[in-house]
């Protein structure tokens, strides 16, 4: 009787304890972590829509339309594949594509989720704000970790799900394995932010030699940028100039098989763990999620975010408190030297302090980089592509106009930030008012930084059209400058629609503004111009190739004439003293 | 620069692509019956060891070309994705009087015997634009050692002897 009646209190006591713990665990969600992932979210996400149940209701169909939609082109693509036997012999959808596309996804997936934790964790803005909460540090710090899962699995969703879905669409896979991928997405996305989060350390120790030692990250951008520049450009060169698909389809299909072989045996991880995603093999079409080999990966993924885990709770957690807590001391050591001030003309004076302000804006930096480095490759490809078909006389002028088109696109496009160049310096861009010399010096010097730059990448794009279009060394150097003059006039156009409407309030209050009109004015008068430029080529290429070059070359240097006099002009006026 | 400025950019990059592609070629005006020099057939396949070729001697001068083709349907030269099957290229050459040459499918044709027709049908073999793909015998008698013929003409062509054919032996004695 009596051991009956220790055994109930025994059990009674366990009850409760389970009960207090789980009551507390509650709490714990409901008051403390949830609020502060919520909060964070808010910041990373637009959650406006969640106030009304109409914006909600309307948000949920139109996330499940966009999945919707992503799976069917994904599904179209396989479906025609498998139509046209491409990839493999028999009307199946080679699991060794899929596993490319699944290796691709999930490699560009870590790194952005990678550079997200690390960011989010060490370098983000909120952490000293986060510390004052009335929480415990480790609450912040899981808070932290578990928007930056949410965040993830919302990314994977958008697209790994879509392909998942497709894919077994395709391979007719039952029911199960729809719920199968479900889990599958969160357990990866699990386990790709717990490995980010132990991977953000020594991230997080590049990012801050980085920040240290600007030098060191341009040129080890630089490398990279070269790198991958000089491996597209070979690339593109080995395409064939001599290629038709139909001749040699019984070659590039062995080729293909080739090439999809050494890929699964150099990623043979990616493989297994493919395999165990999708429960299907390159054998094997049938759905078998649970064998030997797939317990094995599991075990293995799960051993490693068990690992990381308590890694992160030994060195990533203490590491974010000190950042969080103690900032300054990651700070750039700014060592001042005296240096003899040197008097400069106005202009250059301007353009240099311009150009360094550019060079410590990391964003933009790149982004003008990126653009000029992407445009010449991109004709590159354009004309590479040209030149593997035999084209008549009226196709060789068709190919030039549409790499005058592409290129001008390009250009004037991605100068419409002109349109909000002096408004982005907020009030303080009044005080080039104040100063005592001729305000065109000054505004005329701020874009010069990024003109130099993209009329290398219009002189690359005319050297390639010179090897390509066949057209003579005197043609290409009047086209360039053709092309140039245009840019300049766009240039000069979009400043002027930043003088006449300037929105210095707006980015004074708000540091950024998502929709400039100026910006939208510019970009739309970039398409225009570069239509009627491409089009006047293409007229006069009709009546005469030889005079062409001549003549818009001429158009070009009217055009950008009258768009820097119009400019000075205006500047004159808005900046006269009254 | 906006995400809708991008894709309209990248759809102009295309369209560029295939404008010049359908208007921009050359056209070339031919002659319809083409007199064919030589035609010649090469086997492609994941493993070299999964069949052999022979160029049978030609009986008189302008004869058809004839190859003997055996395909060893052996464990080790399976393909297994989805089911097992040994796959292998058919590659056509047909060398012309004016110099042009050709190995596609619309200008090529691939015609089986009544053989042949019944292994497709029963779909032990199965045969697209020049690829042959054995599929599983079984374990019959009749399905260790069988064969069939494929005869390659050239379309347009105008001569008798331009064709070649392939006498197909495949060799199952391992199943």
């Amino acid at each position: 009787m009596e051991q009956q009646k220790t055994k109930n209190g025994f059990f009674v006591k366990m009850s409760k304890g389970f009960k207090n713990f789980f009551l507390k665990l509650w709490i714990f969600l409901k008051t403390q972590l949830y609020p502060l992932v919520c909060m964070q979210l808010k910041d990373k996400m637009d959650l406006s829509f969640k106030t009304r149940k109409k914006k909600t209701i309307f948000k949920i169909i139109w996330i499940i339309v966009g999945v919707v939609a992503v799976t069917a082109v994904i599904y179209v693509l396989f479906l025609l594949a498998v139509k046209f036997c491409i990839f493999s012999f028999i009307q199946v959808f080679n699991f060794r594509v899929f596993l490319i596309l699944m290796t691709l996804m999930l490699l560009l997936s870590f790194v952005s989720c990678l550079t997200n934790v690390t960011s989010t964790l060490y370098f983000s803005k909120d952490n000293p704000v986060l510390l004052t909460m009335p929480v415990k540090n480790s609450t912040i710090f899981l808070s932290k970790m578990v928007v930056c899962y949410v965040y993830e699995l919302i990314k994977n969703c958008s697209f790994m799900l879509p392909m998942m879905i497709a894919y077994g669409l395709i391979m007719g896979l039952p029911f199960v394995y729809f719920l199968w991928i479900v889990f599958i997405v969160a357990f990866i996305t699990l386990f790709m932010v717990v490995l980010s989060g132990f991977l953000s350390i020594p991230s997080m120790f590049v990012s801050i030699a980085f920040k240290q030692h600007r030098g060191l990250e341009f040129v080890v951008l630089a490398a990279m940028i070269a790198a991958v520049a000089y491996g597209v450009v070979k690339l593109i060169l080995a395409i064939p100039t001599d290629i038709d698909l139909v001749r040699d389809w019984g070659q590039i299909f062995w080729n293909i098989q080739d090439f999809l072989a050494a890929f699964a045996s150099i990623f043979a991880p990616f493989d297994f763990l493919i395999q165990f995603m999708v429960g299907t093999s390159y054998s094997n079409s049938n759905f078998i999620p649970i064998n030997l080999q797939n317990f094995v990966v599991f075990a293995v993924l799960v051993g490693t975010i068990v690992l990381c885990l308590v890694l992160i709770n030994l060195l990533a957690k203490p590491l974010f408190l000190k950042m969080a807590s103690t900032p300054f001391e990651y700070k750039r050591k700014v060592n001042i030297k005296n240096k003899k001030n040197r008097k400069k003309p106005t202009f250059v004076s301007v353009a240099w302090g311009e150009t360094k302000q550019i060079f410590r804006t990391s964003n933009l930096f790149y982004g003008i980089l990126a653009m000029a480095v992407i445009t010449p490759i991109l004709i590159l490809l354009q004309n590479q592509i040209f030149a593997s078909m035999d084209k008549r006389l009226s196709g060789q002028i068709m190919a030039l106009v549409f790499n005058i088109l592409i290129i001008m696109l390009l250009m004037l496009s991605s100068s419409s930030n002109f349109a909000s160049l002096f408004s982005k310096e907020g009030n303080s861009g009044y005080l080039t008012k104040t100063m005592p010399t001729n305000p065109a010096k000054i505004l005329l010097a701020k874009p010069i930084f990024q003109i130099c730059v993209f009329s290398i990448s219009i002189l690359a794009c005319a050297l390639i059209l010179r090897a390509y279009a066949g057209i003579t060394a005197g043609q290409a150097t009047l086209l360039f400058f053709a092309m140039f003059f245009v840019y300049i006039a766009h240039a000069c156009w979009s400043l002027e629609f930043d003088l006449m409407n300037p929105q210095n309030r707006l980015y004074q209050t708000s540091g950024k503004q998502l929709k400039n009109p100026n910006e939208s004015k510019s970009i739309i008068l970039g398409f225009v111009v570069s239509v009627l430029f491409t089009f006047v080529a293409y007229f006069f290429m009709g009546e005469n190739i030889q005079t062409t070059f001549v003549k818009i070359f001429f158009i070009g240097l009217l055009f950008a004439v009258v768009r820097i006099m119009f400019l000075i002009r205006r500047i004159k006026i808005y900046y006269k003293e009254k | 620069m906006s995400k809708t400025t991008i894709a309209i950019i990248v759809i102009l990059y295309l369209v560029s692509i295939f404008w010049v592609g359908f208007f921009g070629l050359s056209v070339k005006v031919v002659d319809k019956v083409k007199y064919v020099d030589e035609i010649t057939v090469k086997i492609e396949a994941e493993k070299t060891e999964m069949f052999d070729i022979f160029e049978k001697e030609k009986t008189e001068p302008g004869a058809n070309n004839e190859y003997e083709l055996q395909i060893y349907f052996y464990d080790e030269h399976l393909v297994y994705e989805g089911d097992k099957y040994l796959p292998l290229t058919i590659l056509p050459h047909v060398k012309y009087m004016s110099g042009d040459v050709a190995s596609t499918e619309e200008k090529i044709k691939f015609i089986p015997d009544d053989n042949m027709k019944h292994f497709q049908e029963s779909g032990v073999v199965s045969f697209d634009r020049g690829q042959l793909v054995i599929n599983d015998p079984g374990t019959s008698e009749e399905a260790e050692l069988f064969a069939f013929k494929l005869t390659i003409s050239p379309e347009n062509s105008s001569r008798n002897g331009s064709s070649a054919v392939v006498w197909i032996t495949v060799i199952n004695f391992e199943r």
